[in-house]
């Protein structure tokens, strides 16, 4: 039995998290779900006692008859990976690059002196083994560099599991994983919490993943539990304003008008891209990889076209080689007629016609310079500068809804949602016929996600683009487009009306992508809708 | 493994002919005749012409080069002009100073740094770190030979623990040779060792802000243990790389070092070289450095693959 007494977390007298109090029954999978900054992880971290130097706990978080809180560092060595164990969002990163998996799940036993060296190595096969990584594909041998996410977060559940640990705590295990991998990630954490009769603690953002998972639900907000009960319960009555909202944000449907003319903007015709591998020896030739093959399509003025598929599927390539930024080896991409051609000197006139807007909020402006410049950037794309370059930034700002006194700040002064906002006011700024929007609302949470949709919305409407909108999020491009393409290993497999393809899906490979997307039963929806 | 160590060999080898065929350019097109520069001004002509016959600069361009290449291989590095020995045994006499000074100097820092550079980072932001970050600053700061002047004077001159300068070869016994070499190794280690152990502290730092600590910590390692069982070999690619510079530094570099000490190494050697002219030796040493250089770089890229698994694909 684990339980969370009024745990309380503060850093330099700031709260992080008010008096949390949480059951977390034996057997069970307990969910809990808020956004970004509502302290998920702190609470994570707290139980674990691994909270960053400058935070101070208060309150109690009992695993059995000890507190969490107090017991010494030594301690809590000894229960960390034994007792409890805890997986992390990033998979890619969660390995030591350097050792072999065999040493890193094996490590865990020979560190609470469980077990022998080659005992250990036993074990770790068999939970290698169980985490669906059989020996005669995944021998202990192999490094991590050498799996992919979904393989690594596998690894990563072999390891914390180890000890057979009475509490798993699994933070966001499978936010950074495409939704087939999802799904089998979280098939796993499913059969071991029967299998072994452990706790599971599920951290997410995701209200669906929690629906199809959890027994119980705790919301949190702000640093406190707004809301818990049994899941069906809870989703069914939704008490707390906060968990309508998150809910009706999650399902958000923007206000759309079919606006597509029958002009094709953009055409591509056989596009194919290779990337060179590595070459084998010093006079080895370099081999390739075809990231993008034979692929055509093209979107109409104000059209609004879905691009999903998993991850390394060449959607970003393809994304690529639209912007010109690589040359293509062989079809061609035309905007308007006019082929776009990859190389030191970009056609400006074509280029301002087409803007992109990319999934990272953070990364992609540049930190030393005011948002004036930033948004009045594409402008070196004309031939001119145009003198009113002022007003029409602050006209761009207008239309994303920020205030034109933006334009005298610095980027970090701004949250992930206004950071995107600014990224479309300056995909806006050259007044482009089309917008790429790649990933563009996949780092956002779930209110602010709803918030964007709405923005992109309204600005199709008010300045008749056409976006091509690239995505893994299936929910997300249901909402947001006319017509879908789904890509896989390079090729487009299958095209159609947004909800045609959804609805009747015909290829394989987009049945299998629908059904591994998580849903919240419609019979629990219906109570909420009021 | 075996695979990427024969891919770097090559490329090695690719290297030094690479470096071999600059080398020679860069002497053949110095303006004018080598041998006349070589003998001055008042040289008399049949001893010029003797002269170039001995650097071997008649015959076609091909066949010099040929036989300047083929003679190193063999080990015969033709006859030094001013100390009329082979180049070789000149140099070989040289690299049994220098080389153990190296290595010498090399160790000592190492063995300064890894554990200074772990206790800062172990204690990032604490009384510790802040006074071993002022000292390494100052071991970088001070210069050496300053350094190396201050060492005689405290423990040659006033304690007189060690001679103040000179080399009784490694004939007179591994004890008094090292003993002899220990001052300018100090001498060397202590500006090496304290950028090794900057760089040691900010790689270390780095790669404990990584995710696997975390998980390292999750399993139920203590913080130590997570620093050494994860952290260290991560963070060891950059500290490779300054070790390899640092070597390759320290066999021709430390020219002051050994003039301080009157140690006869490669440094004072290639010195003398220069200043008399003596362009055999100076052909042949620079070639032997790149060698030395290029082999080192080589050892670096096999202990990092050795470290780091993902650098083994790449050959």
């Amino acid at each position: 039995m684990i339980r969370l007494d009024r745990l309380s977390v503060s850093v330099h007298g700031l709260p992080i998290l008010r008096d949390v109090t949480l059951e977390i029954a034996p057997g069970k999978v307990t969910g809990l779900v808020g956004e970004s900054g509502s302290g998920k992880s702190m609470t994570a971290l707290a139980m674990m006692g691994l909270l960053p130097q400058g935070f101070v706990t208060n309150g109690h978080a009992w695993l059995d008859d000890r507190d969490l809180t107090t017991l010494p560092e030594r301690e809590m060595c000894r229960l960390r990976g034994n007792r409890v164990g805890m997986i992390f969002q990033e998979p890619m990163t969660a390995l030591n690059p350097v050792r072999c998996i065999g040493d890193q799940v094996a490590e865990t036993l020979i560190i609470h002196g469980k077990a022998n060296r080659a005992d250990a190595m036993d074990i770790a096969r068999q939970r290698l083994d169980r985490v669906g990584l059989p020996d005669d594909r995944f021998p202990l041998t192999r490094y991590p560099h050498e799996l992919s996410g979904g393989q690594r977060q596998r690894v990563c559940i072999a390891m914390a599991v180890a000890l057979n640990p009475k509490l798993l705590i699994a933070d966001e295990p499978t936010t950074a994983l495409d939704v087939t991998t999802q799904a089998q990630i979280l098939d796993l954490l499913k059969g071991l919490v029967e299998e072994e009769g452990m706790s599971l603690l599920l951290i997410t953002h995701d209200l669906a993943v929690v629906a199809d998972m959890a027994d119980h639900v705790a919301v949190m907000q702000e640093g406190e539990i707004v809301e818990q009960g049994p899941t069906e319960v809870l989703f069914r009555t939704m008490a707390h304003p906060y968990t309508r909202k998150l809910f009706a944000a999650s399902s958000h449907q923007p206000a759309r008008v079919a606006q597509a003319e029958d002009v094709p903007l953009l055409s591509v015709e056989g596009a194919v891209r290779d990337y060179p591998t590595a070459r084998k020896g010093v006079f080895g030739r370099p081999g390739s990889f075809r990231a993008v093959d034979d692929v055509s399509f093209s979107v109409n003025r104000g059209e609004s076209l879905g691009l999903v598929g998993e991850s390394g599927c060449g959607k970003s390539t393809l994304t690529r080689a639209i912007l010109g930024l690589d040359a293509l080896q062989g079809g061609s991409i035309r905007l308007d007629g006019q082929e776009i051609h990859a190389g030191p000197h970009p056609d400006g006139a074509i280029r301002r016609r087409m803007q992109v807007v990319f999934q990272d909020p953070y990364g992609s402006f540049n930190p030393r310079w005011r948002v004036e410049r930033l948004v009045a950037e594409p402008f070196h794309l004309m031939d001119t500068r145009p003198p009113d370059t002022r007003d029409r930034v602050a006209t761009a700002l207008g239309d994303v809804g920020l205030p034109p006194e933006a334009m005298e700040r610095y980027i970090h002064e701004f949250s992930g949602g206004q950071r995107q906002r600014i990224a479309i006011a300056r995909a806006l700024i050259t007044n482009p016929d089309l917008i790429i929007l790649d990933e563009a609302v996949s780092a956002l949470d779930v209110s602010i996600r709803a918030q964007i949709l709405d923005l992109l919305a309204k600005l199709q409407r008010e300045h008749g683009l056409a976006y091509l909108f690239i995505s893994h999020d299936l929910s997300v491009v249901r909402a947001i487009t006319d017509r879908v393409m789904v890509m896989q290993a390079g090729r487009i497999v299958e095209e159609g009306a947004t909800d045609k393809v959804f609805t009747d899906p015909q290829h394989d490979y987009t049945r299998t992508l629908i059904a591994a997307t998580p849903v919240i039963p419609a019979a629990w929806q219906g109570e909420s809708d009021d | 493994m075996l695979r990427f160590a024969l891919n770097r060999a090559l490329s090695l080898g690719l290297s030094l002919l690479v470096a071999s065929v600059v080398i020679f350019a860069v002497i053949e097109v110095i303006p004018g005749d080598p041998a006349a520069f070589m003998l001055g001004l008042n040289a008399q002509p049949e001893a010029v012409e003797a002269l170039r016959d001995q650097l071997g600069l008649n015959g076609s361009l091909i066949s010099r080069y040929l036989g300047w290449l083929g003679g190193m291989l063999t080990g015969d590095f033709g006859v030094s002009y001013t100390y009329k020995v082979p180049v070789s045994e000149l140099i070989l006499q040289r690299l049994w100073v220098s080389l153990p000074l190296a290595l010498y100097a090399l160790i000592l820092s190492t063995l300064i740094a890894f554990p200074v550079g772990l206790i800062a980072a172990a204690r990032r932001g604490s009384a510790t770190d802040y006074g071993i970050m002022g000292a390494t600053q100052l071991g970088i700061a001070v210069p050496n030979f300053w350094f190396a002047m201050l060492l005689v004077l405290v423990f040659a001159v006033n304690l007189r623990w060690f001679s103040a300068g000179g080399f009784p070869g490694w004939d007179a016994g591994i004890g008094p040779a090292l003993k002899a070499l220990t001052l300018p190794a100090v001498a060397l280690a202590l500006p090496q060792a304290s950028i090794l152990a900057r760089v040691m502290r900010s790689a270390l730092i780095e790669t404990l802000g990584q995710d696997y600590i975390r998980t390292a910590r999750a399993k139920g390692l203590t913080r130590r243990q997570a620093t050494t069982r994860h952290a260290l070999r991560n963070a060891m690619i950059p500290v490779l790389t300054i070790i390899g510079l640092q070597f390759s530094f320290l066999l021709a570099g430390a020219i002051i070092i050994e003039n301080v000490f009157y140690l006869p190494g490669l440094g004072r050697l290639i010195f003398q070289g220069i200043t008399q002219r003596d362009l055999i030796v100076v052909e042949s040493l620079v070639m032997i450095l790149v060698f030395a250089v290029i082999l080192v770089t080589f050892l670096v890229d096999i202990a990092y693959a050795a470290v780091d698994p993902r650098l083994r694909r790449r050959a």
